[in-house]
C-alpha cells in the first residue's frame, strides 16, 4: 500500500474518529514521525551525495588508468627501441669481426703457402748438401756450411712465425681480446736436426772409401723404385669397391 | 724430397704400393698407399729421406694418424669430385 495513502487514512481517522480532546496526546506522535521524515531526507542527501562522488570518483580511475598506459606504451616503445638500437650494434660488430676472420683465413693460407715454401727450401737445401758431402772432401768446411744453412732456415721460421704471432695480437686486440691464443713458441715440429755423416779427418791423402758416410744403414721400406701410373690411380679413385669398401673404411677404422 | 703420388713405388722387401695420396703435414710429408696385390694392406706412412735414400715409415701415433687420415679422406672427396 503507497505511504501517501497511509498517511491520508491516518489523518482522516485522526479527524473522524479521535476527539478533539484526545488529540493533544498525539502531539508527540507528530513530531517523532516529523524527525523520521527529516532523518530519511538526509539519508536520501547523503545517498545522492555518495552517487555523485562514486561517479566522480570512477571518471577519475578512468583518467588515471588511461594515463598509465599512455605513460607504459611510451616507456615500452623506448626500452624496445633501445633494444632495436644494442641488436644493430650486436650485428655490426658480429660482421665486423666475421669479416676479420675472413681475412685472417685469406692470410693464414699465404701464412701456410709461406712456411711452406721455405720448407721446400730447406728439404732442397738439405738433399744437395747431402750430395755435396758424399762428393767432397773438405767435410769441416761443408759442415760448417750446413750449419749455417740450418740456422738461416730456422732463422726465416721465426720471424716468418713471430710476424704472424704478432700480427694476430693486432686482431684480437681489435676485437677486444687482449693476447693471442698461441703458444709461445711454435707448434709445428721442426725435423732440423740430423745426423752427419761421420767421416774420419784423420788421413793424409783422400781416401774415397773416407768419403762416404760410415752409416750404411738397411731399410725393407726403402724404395727401390717407382714409376707414374697417374691414370691407373684415378681408375681406383673411382673404383666404389676399392675407395667405400677399403680405403674410407680403413681411414675411417683410425678414428674410432 | 721426390714427389711419390700417383706412383707405384716398390719398396726393398719386394712389395709393391701404389702411393693414392700425400699430405704435407707440420713440414713432414706423408703418403697413404695401397698394396698393389693386397686391397686390405692400406697404410699412411712417413716419407722420409735417410742418407739419400727414400724411406716409408708407417705412422704409429694415434692422435697424429687421427689428425692425417682426416686430411687424406677429405682431399680424396674432393679429388674425386673433380674427376
Amino acid at each position: 500500500m503507497d505511504k501517501k495513502v497511509i498517511i491520508e487514512e491516518n489523518e482522516e481517522v485522526l479527524e473522524n474518529s479521535i476527539p478533539e480532546n484526545l488529540k493533544i496526546y498525539l502531539e508527540k506522535d507528530e513530531s517523532t514521525l516529523n524527525k523520521i521524515d527529516e532523518t530519511l531526507s538526509n539519508l536520501d542527501e547523503k545517498m545522492n551525495a555518495l552517487e555523485k562522488e562514486k561517479v566522480d570518483s570512477e571518471k577519475s580511475f578512468s583518467d588515471r588508468l588511461a594515463a598509465f598506459e599512455e605513460e607504459l606504451k611510451k616507456e615500452k616503445e623506448k626500452a624496445f627501441d633501445e633494444f632495436s638500437k644494442r641488436e644493430n650494434e650486436i650485428n655490426e660488430e658480429k660482421t665486423r669481426v666475421e669479416k676479420i676472420k675472413l681475412d685472417e683465413q685469406s692470410k693464414q693460407v699465404k701464412y701456410i703457402d709461406s712456411l711452406k715454401e721455405i720448407s721446400k727450401t730447406y728439404n732442397s737445401k738439405i738433399n744437395s748438401i747431402e750430395e755435396a758431402i758424399k762428393a767432397c772432401e773438405d767435410n769441416e768446411t761443408l759442415a760448417k756450411a750446413l750449419e749455417e744453412e740450418k740456422n738461416k732456415l730456422e732463422e726465416a721460421l721465426n720471424n716468418e712465425y713471430d710476424s704472424r704471432k704478432t700480427e694476430l695480437d693486432d686482431v684480437l686486440e681489435t676485437i677486444g681480446v687482449k693476447k693471442a691464443e698461441v703458444p709461445e713458441e711454435p707448434k709445428f715440429d721442426l725435423n732440423l736436426d740430423f745426423e752427419l755423416p761421420k767421416i774420419d779427418t784423420n788421413y793424409d791423402l783422400p781416401n774415397e772409401d773416407l768419403l762416404k758416410p760410415t752409416i750404411e744403414e738397411s731399410y725393407d721400406n726403402e724404395v727401390i723404385s717407382h714409376e707414374s701410373v697417374k691414370e691407373v690411380i684415378n681408375e681406383i679413385y673411382e673404383s666404389e669397391d676399392i675407395m667405400e669398401n677399403h680405403v674410407f673404411p680403413y681411414l675411417r677404422a683410425i678414428r674410432d | 724430397m721426390e714427389k711419390l703420388k700417383y706412383e707405384i713405388v716398390t719398396l726393398k722387401d719386394g712389395k709393391r704400393y701404389f702411393v693414392l695420396e700425400d699430405l704435407l703435414y707440420q713440414f713432414d710429408t706423408y703418403d697413404l698407399i695401397l698394396n698393389v696385390e693386397d686391397e686390405n694392406d692400406i697404410q699412411i706412412v712417413l716419407q722420409e729421406v735417410r742418407n739419400g735414400k727414400t724411406i716409408l715409415t708407417p705412422v704409429t701415433d694415434n692422435d697424429l694418424l687421427n689428425e692425417l687420415s682426416l686430411q687424406f679422406e677429405e682431399n680424396i672427396r674432393n679429388k674425386q669430385q673433380n674427376l
